[in-house]
């Protein structure tokens, strides 16, 4: 996984919060997804502006003691829901940092 | 002619038939449904039979199925109301669901075909539940009570044999069914208890029946219950937000098991019954 993508939530996905976890909905694909507090937290995080990376570090920051498998889940996390289109990478701007 | 205003999940089915057996039909799958509604008939079917015995079921004014057998148009009668009644129903989570009640609390089972609904309500009726229905249970918007659609169980052919030990052979006034496939039970052949078709809403379990499997009861996290449930809402897309506030409210406000299990000697051995009147009366 390119560490320094961006990454964003589709604004076509509708959610609703159940208990601490999340149920999101596809409308054009009518796909329901589950995600519970860890995949939540990661949804939240995509909001187009942070890399793959600044996402990492911050759950790491924030979750010392899941440090080891904080990459893993997340890059699980982002694959699964790009993969259904719940999240869109952003491709870098001609000439940017990307 | 007669004409039975079916109505249910505040949606509306028309249903005209003639005396005689289309009569009999009619009230055997349908006179425990409670009535009183204010909605207005979407369709209207109309259910005939001609002097050959054939029965022919129309829906909209076209034909749908012509049959000389009297199960086999039973099953597709109930099966197509049960379908036009869900397909405009709006106000609620209309859930694809069997459900039976302790007191006034009810269990409601949802779940796919062959999750083993009908049977494990066979097995709770028979064992002092109440029956609510084997099919279709509708939870009004942001409300605690629900309402159920209480027709004959449709009990496959393999299932059968399983729940027929439960059945009471005597003093009844409905006969079974048979088809090929499967047999519509009047519900007054595993209970002589009055069928009522409303409760207070106890309980979301959804049964797994696995051949083979070991017994096992879980709590659902409420993400996986939402997904569990969702697939489960017949009316989804006739709900604001796709159901998603429907379902969220559900699931916040009611305990969600999932029930794996290979028999009903895993339920007998395991207290089953009373961990449902425990949690239904905590």
């Amino acid at each position: 996984m390119n560490l320094s993508a961006r990454v964003r939530r589709n604004p076509e996905i509708e959610l609703e919060p159940v208990g601490g976890d999340l149920l999101l909905y596809s409308p054009r694909n009518e796909i329901i997804f589950a995600l519970n507090q860890s995949s939540a937290l990661i949804w939240n995080l995509c909001d187009g502006d942070r890399t793959v990376a600044e996402i990492v570090g911050l759950l790491c920051e924030a979750y010392p003691e899941a440090a080891m498998d904080i990459p893993a889940q997340v890059e699980a996390t982002l694959s699964q829901l790009a993969g259904s289109q719940a999240l869109e990478w952003i491709e870098p701007e001609a000439g940017g940092t990307g | 002619m007669n004409q039975r205003l079916l109505c249910f999940a505040n949606s509306a089915v028309a249903l005209s038939y003639p005396a005689g057996r289309p009569a009999e039909m009619v009230d055997y799958l349908f006179r425990r449904l409670d009535h009183s509604s204010g909605a207005e008939a979407h369709i209207e079917l109309s259910l005939d039979e001609d002097e050959t015995h054939q029965f022919t079921l129309k829906e909209g004014g076209a034909p749908s199925l012509t049959t000389v057998s009297f199960s086999a148009m039973a099953e597709w009668v109930v099966s197509r109301v049960g379908f036009h009644l869900a397909d405009k129903s709006r106000g609620g989570a209309l859930l694809h669901a069997a459900a039976v009640r302790w007191q006034d609390r009810a269990v409601v089972l949802p779940g796919k075909i062959g999750a083993g609904k009908t049977t494990l309500a066979c097995w709770l009726v028979a064992h002092g539940f109440g029956y609510l229905s084997d099919e279709f249970v509708f939870v009004q918007s942001e409300q605690d009570r629900l309402s159920a659609f209480p027709r004959p169980l449709n009990v496959k052919q393999s299932a059968l044999q399983v729940v027929a030990p439960y059945f009471r052979t005597s003093g009844n006034v409905d006969t079974v069914l048979e088809g090929k496939a499967s047999s519509l039970v009047p519900p007054e052949w595993l209970s002589p208890d009055e069928i009522v078709s409303r409760a207070c809403a106890g309980m979301l379990l959804f049964p797994d029946f696995r051949p083979g499997s070991k017994y096992r009861l879980e709590q659902l996290a409420a993400a996986e219950a939402g997904l569990a449930l969702m697939q489960t809402i017949l009316n989804l897309r006739n709900l604001p937000g796709h159901g998603l506030p429907e379902t969220a409210w559900l699931v916040n406000r009611l305990p969600v098991y999932r029930l794996t299990y290979a028999g009903f000697d895993q339920l007998d051995d395991n207290d089953f019954l009373g961990f449902l009147k425990r949690s239904l009366q905590a």
